[in-house]
């Protein structure tokens, strides 16, 4: 990796689904203090996620993003079912989809993976870690990774 | 029977008796030493579905089920080839596949000093209360491993709901660390808010969940609860939040008493009205029903607010462990309405919710007369004789 290939990198959307503002503030503080995404953008719960991901109502205008977080613990419709429905929907099944929860329940696993998950990360306790981890995040999948081509 | 014997005083004759009166209740065969059928009772033919021609001849195993260990007859035949009396329970196949269970005694017989000549067996039917019993533990092993399941489940919402706060002191904290090694201050008033914050909610996470912990465990005082009484001091508890938020509350009257641990009647009431107040007074004019009415032992109450409703696909889910419909922090701890259910459920009752989007919501709790051991007496007594005739 070379510095002319970092800047060649284009801004990667990031969309993250977390009910619980305070690790919103983590992820967001941590991946601008590494400047390794410019673009975030925040919905609280999985309806608002999938009205985000189909363009609906006050997201009529939103982006398609590059990469989801998703937490499982949500209200109303939680992670596990969020996922399900992106990697039902044709149009949206190519968008990586990394779950980032508290849970490393085995059960929760099993159930993220057997719905295609691309990714599956348990939320470190210990900050440094926890930095780290958002920031690898970042770089792997705004740098290293290739996404998939636009849908026609 | 010994009457009617004596009376016949022909020994030939007390035989056929007993003979006639034996086959009308058991199943009877006899087999030699080697367990070939020597001969069969109407009963073995009607339970075994075979003839007495189809029997008679053949080696016992023909009835054999497959469903008792080899080990099983060995032990059998080890006792009744030695002399001894054998009872167990067996399972038998009819001619038509279908298993049967049967009490069974085997007798060896013999003269007097003599070599064992073969075997009686008699049996009876017990494929009813095996069935029973089978059911009986079918049931049993269905409620353990349902209640496993909720246990599970329980642990991963509370070591998830538990944790969620630790990732944020850490971070907040460790963030900190990090600002101030760096001699950035601006952050952090907002952070120590954040620690501050979390530790709160898992400070109430805990309370919240020994109080869950506590319902149907410790035995309470029970009495007679004036639901009117119970609701007038919750209401008076909460009277600045719920003025706060410019709701009208309504209570109906004339509400009925419960026998009731007066704690958990309480309770119900606290979290259904926190709730309504939380989830309600989004309305213009926000307004709070209780109402309860009773119906033979069981009283039904109600709190109803005139907020934004719940779709129904979230009926059941609100009155899960940790569950909220709202996002973290705005709602409460997610307990509040599992413990309302489980209060229900320790007073043989339920809770539900009648709402759908934009109606407003009425959760229900129905609870069933607590009768503990001392008043079930005193019932007795009231009700006169009765417990004379049981002595």
């Amino acid at each position: 990796m070379t510095v002319s290939n970092m800047n060649e990198a284009r801004p990667v959307q990031f969309l993250l689904v977390e009910d619980d503002e305070d690790h919103a503030e983590l992820v967001r503080s941590v991946l601008s203090d590494y400047r390794v995404a410019n673009l975030l953008d925040h919905v609280w719960d999985g309806e608002e996620a999938m009205a985000y991901l189909r363009r609906e109502g006050k997201f009529a205008g939103s982006p398609r993003p590059d990469i989801i977080l998703l937490d499982l613990k949500l209200p109303r419709m939680d992670g596990h079912e969020v996922l399900a429905e992106i990697k039902n929907d044709p149009k949206l099944l190519s968008i990586p989809v990394v779950m980032l929860t508290t849970s490393d329940a085995e059960s929760d696993r099993i159930v993220a993976y057997s719905h295609y998950v691309n990714s599956y990360l348990v939320k470190p306790v210990d900050f440094t870690r926890f930095s780290d981890l958002i920031k690898t995040l970042g770089l792997y999948w705004s740098v290293w990774n290739a996404p998939p081509p636009p849908p026609r | 029977m010994i009457a009617a014997l004596h009376i016949s005083g022909d020994v030939a004759d007390e035989l056929t008796f007993v003979k006639y009166a034996l086959d009308e209740h058991a199943i009877v065969a006899t087999t030699d030493l080697a367990g070939t059928i020597v001969s069969v009772n109407a009963k073995f033919c009607q339970i075994s579905k075979f003839s007495a021609e189809e029997l008679v001849g053949q080696n016992h195993r023909i009835i054999n089920s497959g469903r008792h260990p080899k080990a099983f007859f060995v032990e059998m035949w080890k006792a009744i080839s030695s002399g001894s009396t054998w009872r167990g329970e067996i399972c038998n196949r009819a001619k038509d596949g279908t298993l049967y269970w049967v009490d069974t005694t085997i007798v060896p017989i013999r003269h007097t000093g003599g070599p064992l000549l073969g075997y009686v067996a008699i049996r009876a039917d017990i494929t009813e209360q095996k069935l029973a019993q089978e059911k009986h533990l079918e049931e049993v092993n269905a409620e353990l491993r349902r209640k496993n399941a909720e246990l599970e489940q329980y642990v991963h919402s509370v070591s998830h709901d538990l944790k969620s706060p630790i990732v944020t002191i850490l971070g907040f904290a460790g963030m900190m660390r990090k600002n101030l090694g760096e001699g950035q201050m601006e952050r952090l008033a907002d952070n120590t808010e954040r620690i501050i914050r979390a530790a709160g909610r898992m400070r109430c996470v805990i309370d919240d969940l020994l109080e869950l912990s506590r319902v149907g465990r410790t035995s309470g005082e029970v009495g007679d609860v004036d639901l009117s009484e119970a609701a007038r001091s919750v209401l008076e508890e909460l009277r600045e939040r719920i003025t706060a938020a410019g709701i009208r509350v309504e209570v109906g009257s004339p509400m009925p008493t419960i026998r009731a641990e007066r704690m958990r009647v309480w309770q119900v009431l606290q979290n259904l009205v926190i709730n309504a107040v939380h989830y309600g007074s989004t309305a213009a004019a926000p307004v709070i029903e209780i109402g309860a009415s009773r119906l033979g032992d069981t009283v039904t109450l109600y709190v109803r607010d005139n907020g934004k409703g719940i779709a129904e696909e979230h009926h059941e889910r609100v009155f899960g462990l940790f569950q909220r419909l709202e996002r973290k922090g705005a709602g409460g701890t997610g307990v509040g309405l599992a413990i309302v259910r489980r209060i229900a459920e320790t007073h043989r009752g339920r809770a539900w919710v009648e709402s759908s989007v934009g109606a407003g919501s009425t959760f229900r709790v129905s609870m069933r007369d607590l009768v503990s051991e001392e008043s079930a007496d005193a019932k007795a007594l009231a009700e006169g004789n009765d417990g004379e005739q049981h002595e």
